[in-house]
């Protein structure tokens, strides 16, 4: 089996050979960062690798299975962290300047879990500076596999490049806006934004507590069911975390959708989809009728106040987590990062709480429409990677999020997985949401789909 | 609409709100901030009501039980 088979397969064959023996998790590891380093150069994906660290986790696993210690499907399984994840011992920059020789005494719970798990982490991939949607000059931009002219997205986007180059078998992420969606439609990877309260934020930098969430990025809907499985549930250091049960996330994943209710959000429909998105989009949506669902139009009456909502939303409280810093340290941050600090000084309080009472009805109208449909359905993102990560304080940025920002102001869960290719030969996400706590709802959807369409047997030539 | 907005003005909002800064930065700031509450006036025709995100300090704050001989019992 050359490098390439080895590094695109999914997690549960790659499980399986290791418990036939017929690969081992150290052979596994030591293939993903020969491709790390292979690749990085040209992606710019990681900003820390953990050789010798990710090697003596994988001979752990290794000598674990052997002696019959099973700790499930992650087991000897290389992936990676966004690097506002904490990690103890290990630097966590945030992409910055300001955190540029932060080395943290604790690791945040979903990596914890993750590792309990068994996981093997290869390292700590590149973002946005502190996710605020800014390449901050000292780490540079991550290129997309598909382009590496262009911009994988953000502000996950060293988790989805890496992802989607086959340089491990997941990587977990944090979505504000769309920060783990957006990437992933991207670069034609599986990005899914559980609902707010589901996984753990203790321990990742914050860009705005209300409407931060952690979630995961990987090749396949099942691969994103297991990595789940491992992070999801209650955290009593997270006040925001939510007691509710943890399903099994892989064990209704091949169930049929027929029969349920899919909604277009008609107005996600709209014009500003560049050329080409809308026609891949009904494609997608032709193929989960044929699978048996049952399409109609809906609207959410206030959509079109949820580009300002958000961004009145971030900014004052990304200047709140910033504060000390835009104080003392202005000029250590990008430049435009710096901007949108210093304008979240600016927004008016009554238009702060205008915005949560808004986020009050968004959430009723959303779980009005969750009484006649199951599902929503809409384009990830209306274009393909662009040269460029556009500003979050700028038409541009609040557009590029209109289809997944509603999302964070309402904290339900939505995925978007990989539904064809744009004009320019780069991929085009489908995004699959639900009412609270539908994360297998929506994987079940997206799964159908993904078998059903095959995008996720498609990789980058690099 | 909401007017124009200065780098005066910048400058002055900024000072309120405990931040410092330079003309040339308020400069660049006033376009933006000008854009930006345009958007939010967008919000501003909608009813309102009761925001998410009310303090419920049943659900938000950890309770411990009382440790003997402790004062705040």
């Amino acid at each position: 089996m050359d490098e390439q088979q080895l590094c695109y397969r999914d997690i549960a064959s790659l499980a399986k050979s290791y418990r036939q023996r017929s690969l081992s998790p150290v052979e596994v590891t030591r293939a993903i960062l020969d491709r790390i380093g292979h690749l990085n150069s040209k992606l710019n994906a990681f900003i820390t690798v953990l050789e010798e660290p990710a090697l003596a986790q994988a001979r752990q696993a290794e000598n674990e299975l052997s002696q019959g210690i099973d700790r499930g499907p992650l087991h000897g399984i290389p992936v990676s962290l966004k690097d506002l994840f904490d990690t103890a011992g290990v630097r966590t920059t945030a992409a910055s300047r300001i955190w540029r020789d932060r080395i943290p005494d604790q690791t945040a719970t979903a990596a914890r879990r993750l590792m309990n798990a068994g996981a093997v982490l290869v390292g700590k991939c590149n973002l946005l500076e502190f996710a605020y949607g800014i390449v901050h000059p000292d780490h540079g931009q991550c290129n997309n596999p598909w382009d590496t002219k262009r911009t994988s997205g953000g502000s996950s986007s060293g988790s989805s490049s890496s992802v989607a180059a086959g340089m491990g078998w997941g990587s977990l992420g944090t979505d504000t806006g769309g920060s783990i969606r957006i990437p992933a439609s991207y670069c034609g990877v599986v990005g899914l934004k559980p609902t707010y309260g589901r996984v753990s934020r203790h321990g990742v930098a914050a860009l705005s507590w209300s409407l931060d969430h952690v979630g995961t990025l990987t090749r396949t809907v099942e691969d994103a069911a297991i990595l789940l499985q491992a992070i999801a549930g209650y955290d009593p250091l997270d006040f925001t975390s939510s007691r509710d049960a943890v399903p099994q996330y892989c064990e209704g994943l091949r169930e049929s959708i027929r029969g349920l209710r899919l909604g277009v959000l008609e107005q996600h429909m709209g014009n500003d989809l560049r050329p080409g998105v809308a026609d891949i989009t009904q494609k997608a949506i032709e193929e989960l009728d044929r699978a048996g669902m049952r399409a109609q139009s809906v609207r959410i009456p206030s959509l079109e106040q949820a580009d300002p909502a958000l961004l009145v939303a971030i900014l004052p409280e990304a200047t709140v987590v910033h504060q000390e810093w835009i104080r003392s340290r202005a000029a250590d941050y990008a430049e435009m990062t710096r901007q949108q600090l210093e304008l979240g000084a600016l927004v008016p309080a009554v238009d702060y709480v205008r915005v949560q009472q808004y986020r009050r009805r968004l959430l009723a109208e959303f779980m009005d429409v969750f009484r006649h449909v199951d599902v929503l359905v809409s384009p990830t993102v209306a274009w393909e990677a662009p040269k460029e990560d556009p500003t979050v304080a700028a038409g541009e940025g609040s557009a590029e999020a209109r289809r997944t920002g509603p999302y964070n102001l309402n904290g339900l869960p939505a995925v978007s997985v990989p539904c064809g290719f744009g004009p320019n030969g780069l991929p085009l996400g489908l995004q699959i949401a639900g009412p609270p706590m539908a994360e297998a709802l929506i994987l079940r959807v997206a799964y159908a789909y993904e078998q059903r369409a095959g995008w996720s047997q498609q990789h980058p030539s690099l | 609409m909401r007017g124009s907005v200065s780098a005066e003005l910048v400058a002055e909002l900024a000072r309120i709100a405990g931040f410092a800064l330079r003309l040339e930065r308020c400069e660049l700031l006033a376009p933006q901030l000008e854009w930006m509450l345009g958007e939010a006036a967008r919000i501003d025709e909608l009813p309102g009501e009761e925001p998410i995100g009310v303090f419920r300090p049943s659900e938000t704050v950890q309770h411990k039980p009382a440790e003997e001989g402790s004062q705040h019992g």
